[in-house]
């Protein structure tokens, strides 16, 4: 986790604006990474650091829409903000359908370029520290033996120690032990946070 | 006794009753339908009845007391005439049983009469007087003679019709006999001598056998004659038809047959009825076969024959309108009286070539139709006219599709006459046929004038070879249309410019019939196509505003681009000084990226501003670096808002040109455009399009687009000019084809070809103008 929160990944092929833009985002406190291209962007880019994509739509090569297709399809979840200098009403609908947080014309008004990306930001910190969460979760369930696992999955649904054993067919005490190196393995320090680990884990699946 | 009174009344009566005898006498007298006549002793004529006056010639009055003898002309026997008729009387009178005699009497006009005479005597006391009956037997002696004559011909006929005769006996007895015709019929050697009666009838025909023999058994027993037909078979294996009559009597011996007959080689006849039945067949099919109306009419016109067509024709069953009259039956009385004229003026006329009633209205139960009726002339044996037979063919469809012909017809002559074009139709010489009105009037002939003339002679003196050798080409099929532009002289010595079309017209077995020429003044033509150029930059007005509108969006994003990056500098410096964070020096750089991107700004509106600005479409002395420089400006935004370089290789010097600058540059960013348009689904777009001036090429100067799209498919090629045709899809199919119209109209041309790089690249040359300066 070398990630850097409130990163800007701004792709535009205009120096000018990149520049430009750049020095906006910085001049609010936010650090930026500028690409001149969607391919320069795809290359460059680490999928585990969080933050926003500020993105062109018009290029030359790929262009900014298609950069958005091509990131659903490799299960991306970077918030995307598309900037256009020509943008139109079809295309702001295709882009937010696919999944882009905001479709906003050149020239833009600062604060509104700055309060959508901080958003963005923000959604972007939070789904990364749940994933972050998540790839825990399942590291601790991968842990626990199969009857452990048995053992979890009935005592998440509240069934009591006495009828989870004459459901496997084995001792209560003996379920008892498996319950503590449940607790223990998923660091759960209450039966409530061990079902919402279960929750989060079943989620993701 | 009776009393007197009754004495007298008796003598009255008597005389009364002899008066009446009298009467009676003479009236039976002249009521006989032979002469009658009394003489005296001496055979002088006493009475002569109203018969004998019929026969003789002579008036009672004027031959009584006249010697009967010099009524006679000669005996029966052929001798002299005798003067003493009573004893010719006496004679006749005297002659035992039959008292009929044989005379040849004397007409008083001098003419002989067969008479046969019965002469009887009676007498009153002393007087003597004789009865002469005379009865003309003329007729009877021609019917004599006809008898002879007629038997004479059977005996003939029987020899020419070879009839053999035969006795036979059976079981045999005696030697049969064969006439000659007998061995000649059954085709047998005569020195071989006759078949007995078995071996005879092994002869017969072995179909016929059976009945042959039933025959010859019933004959026998009924002792009646034997008649039968039957074939009987020849040396060769063939056969002859015979006919057989016997008698049977029963021979002096008893216990066998004589049998006596003839033996009639009958073949002739069969063949002949055969070929006449055959003959007769033959005729009734093929007149039912014909396809026309076949009847005959005797003399009075009515129908003798007709044939299934007839019937079906005329509507009517043939029994119903056999035996009955033609032209009452079919002909309206109103034209009867000259059908009937036609019909008899075609019985008298002599010969026998065919004739005809031509066309005629009939009405059949079908309704009105109109025949051609073409007849024969049936002559009997005396050469007499017996009638006519008449073909009747039915020309009622024809009549209704000539009529529909002729209008057609008429129709098309008219709209040849008035087209209003020049037209006129040649003979393969050239000879001119027909002209409409529209010729005439474009050159001033009068149609009479022209008709028959060569059409050279009004084509001006250089172009008539060139016509000629076309014209030729068409009758040798090495063309099948022609199209020149030529020079006509009018009557008034004027020379027309005109462009005429030949097409070559040939007959259904393809040979050479005739030229269809049409003729059009080129002058309205001329003003024709100046409307269509007014047209054209009209159009060209509405284009560049069309290709303005999609230049917009390129031009926002382009502006958009500096105008983005001014205010996010501007924004971020006040955002920096806000929060004190930013120093003096760092805001001297800032200010100076604003100023370039204020500047970019500018140069995209001063681009935009020339290519809009409105022109008249005006030729003028242009510099094409100028008309390069401005497009490339605008092109250069559009392709780089789709991400495609834009190249251009302009030599340093170019010739001026003719050329409306508005107008080039539309075309070249159409092309440009297109270029682009090609290239956005494409992989190699890095490519990019490339612009090259070629200018060292004499009076020509070209500029070329190429890209490095798809190129053109080998279909699409010949329809890429064509106005609406396109390959985008929301392309409206007019920018190449009004790009071609315009350079056309700069005496210039536009074209393309494959891009060896892949792709295509669009020529455009223009002529360039004299007075440029290179």
């Amino acid at each position: 986790m070398t990630a850097q929160p409130n990163t800007v990944f701004l792709v535009d092929d205009d120096d000018a604006v990149r520049d430009s833009v750049s020095l906006l985002m910085r001049s609010a406190g936010l650090r930026t990474r500028e690409f001149d291209s969607a391919s320069a962007f795809l290359d460059g880019y680490d999928r585990d650091q969080p933050g926003c994509l500020l993105l062109d739509v018009r290029m030359p090569g790929m262009s900014g829409l298609e950069l958005q297709k091509e990131l659903n399809k490799r299960n991306h979840t970077l918030p995307i903000v598309f900037i256009s200098a020509h943008g139109d009403i079809p295309m702001a609908v295709e882009a937010v359908r696919r999944g882009a947080v905001d479709f906003i014309q050149k020239p833009f008004d600062d604060e509104e370029l700055l309060s959508t990306v901080k958003h963005a930001l923000a959604a972007s910190e939070q789904r990364f520290a749940e994933e972050t969460e998540r790839l825990e979760i399942c590291r601790r369930t991968a842990s626990l033996t199969a009857r452990e696992r048995e053992v979890m999955s009935q005592v998440v649904k509240g069934k009591a120690n006495k009828v989870i054993a004459s459901d496997l067919g084995v001792s209560q005490r003996t379920v008892e032990i498996h319950r503590a190196r449940v607790m223990e393995k998923m660091q759960a320090s209450s039966l409530a946070q061990l079902v919402r680990m279960v929750l989060i884990s079943e989620a993701s699946i | 006794m009776e009393p007197a009174s009754d004495k007298h009344a008796t003598e009255i009566d008597f005389l009364g009753e002899a008066r009446q005898v009298e009467e009676r006498f003479e009236a039976l007298l002249d009521a006989s339908p032979d002469g009658i006549l009394i003489t005296d002793a001496r055979g002088h004529i006493e009475v002569f009845n109203a018969a004998a006056e019929r026969l003789f010639g002579y008036a009672e009055s004027d031959i009584v007391g006249h010697s009967f003898a010099g009524l006679i002309d000669a005996g029966h026997d052929g001798g002299p005439r005798t003067r003493d008729a009573q004893a010719l009387l006496s004679a006749l009178s005297n002659e035992s049983g039959d008292t009929t005699r044989e005379f040849t009497a004397r007409h008083s006009d001098g003419s002989s009469i067969p008479v046969e005479l019965s002469v009887g005597q009676t007498r009153g006391g002393d007087k003597v007087a004789f009865i002469i009956v005379v009865r003309d037997i003329t007729r009877r002696q021609q019917a004599a003679a006809d008898l002879a004559r007629s038997e004479a011909n059977l005996r003939m006929s029987q020899e020419l019709a070879r009839l053999g005769s035969f006795e036979l006996t059976y079981p045999e007895h005696g030697a049969p006999y064969w006439s000659n015709e007998v061995f000649r019929i059954l085709d047998r050697d005569p020195a071989k001598g006759p078949l007995p009666v078995q071996r005879l009838l092994n002869r017969v025909h072995a179909d016929d056998r059976g009945r042959v023999h039933r025959a010859v058994l019933h004959a026998a027993r009924q002792g009646g004659p034997l008649r039968i037909e039957h074939r009987v078979l020849m040396a060769d294996g063939g056969y002859r038809h015979v006919e057989t009559q016997a008698r049977f009597a029963a021979g002096d011996a008893g216990g066998h047959w004589r049998i006596s007959g003839t033996l009639l080689d009958v073949s002739d006849r069969y063949r002949f009825e055969q070929d006449l039945r055959r003959e007769r067949d033959r005729a009734e099919r093929y007149l039912d076969l014909v396809g026309v109306m076949v009847i005959a009419l005797d003399r009075d016109g009515n129908i003798t024959l007709i044939n299934r067509q007839g019937v079906e024709l005329l509507g009517h069953a043939e029994d119903d309108i056999l035996g009955r009259n033609f032209f009452r039956l079919f002909v309206a009385e109103a034209e009867r009286a000259q059908a009937l004229s036609r019909f008899s003026h075609a019985l008298g006329r002599p010969g026998s070539g065919d004739n005809t009633l031509d066309q005629l209205w009939i009405d059949t139960a079908n309704g009105r139709r109109l025949v051609r009726w073409r007849n024969q002339r049936l002559e009997d044996v005396d050469g007499q006219s017996g009638g006519l037979l008449c073909a009747v063919e039915d020309l009622t469809e024809q009549h209704l599709t000539e009529n529909q012909l002729k209008r057609a017809e008429e129709e098309l002559r008219l709209t040849f006459h008035y087209a209003p074009i020049g037209m006129a139709t040649l003979d393969i010489e050239g000879n001119i046929i027909s002209v409409n009105q529209a010729l005439c009037s474009m050159l001033g002939y009068k149609e009479q004038w022209l008709l028959g003339r060569p059409v050279v002679e009004i084509a001006h003196a250089d172009d008539r070879p060139t016509a000629e050798s076309l014209r030729q080409g068409l009758l040798r099929g090495d063309i099948e249309y022609m199209r020149q532009e030529k020079r006509y002289l009018r009557s008034d010595g004027s020379t027309m410019n005109g462009v005429v079309r030949y097409s070559l017209v040939r007959d259904l077995r393809h040979r050479p019939l005739m030229f269809v020429v049409q003729i059009v003044d080129r002058t309205e033509q001329l003003e024709a196509e100046l409307e269509i150029r007014q047209q054209r930059e009209r159009l060209g007005q509405a284009s560049r505003l069309g290709t303005m509108g999609e230049m917009a969006a390129a031009i926002a994003h382009e502006l958009n681009q500096p105008l983005t990056a001014i205010s996010s500098y501007v924004q971020a410096c006040q955002r920096m000084m806000d929060a004190g964070t930013m120093s003096p020096g760092e805001i001297a750089p800032i200010l100076g990226k604003v100023h370039d991107q204020a500047r970019r700004a500018g140069q995209v509106i001063l681009g935009l501003r020339n290519f809009v600005k409105q022109r008249s479409v005006s030729r003028r002395t242009t510099d094409l670096h100028r008309v390069l420089r401005d497009v490339s400006l605008l092109a250069e935004l559009d392709a780089r808002a789709h991400g495609i370089p834009l190249r251009s290789q302009v030599p340093e010097t170019l010739p001026r040109v003719q050329a409306d600058p508005v107008q080039l540059q539309q075309v070249l960013l159409n092309l440009i455009r297109n270029a682009i348009d090609a290239m956005l689904d494409s992989e190699d777009r890095d490519q990019g399009i490339d612009i090259t001036v070629v200018a060292d090429m004499g009076d020509e100067v070209s500029i070329s687009v190429a890209d490095a799209g798809p190129g053109i498919s080998t279909g699409d090629q010949g329809e890429l000019f064509k106005p609406f045709f396109t390959t985008k899809k929301d392309g409206m199919g007019m920018g190449l084809s009004l790009s071609r119209s315009i350079v056309e109209a700069h005496g210039g041309s536009l074209g393309f070809t494959d891009n060896p790089a892949g792709g295509t690249i669009f020529t455009m040359t223009l002529p360039t103008s004299p007075e440029s300066t290179p």
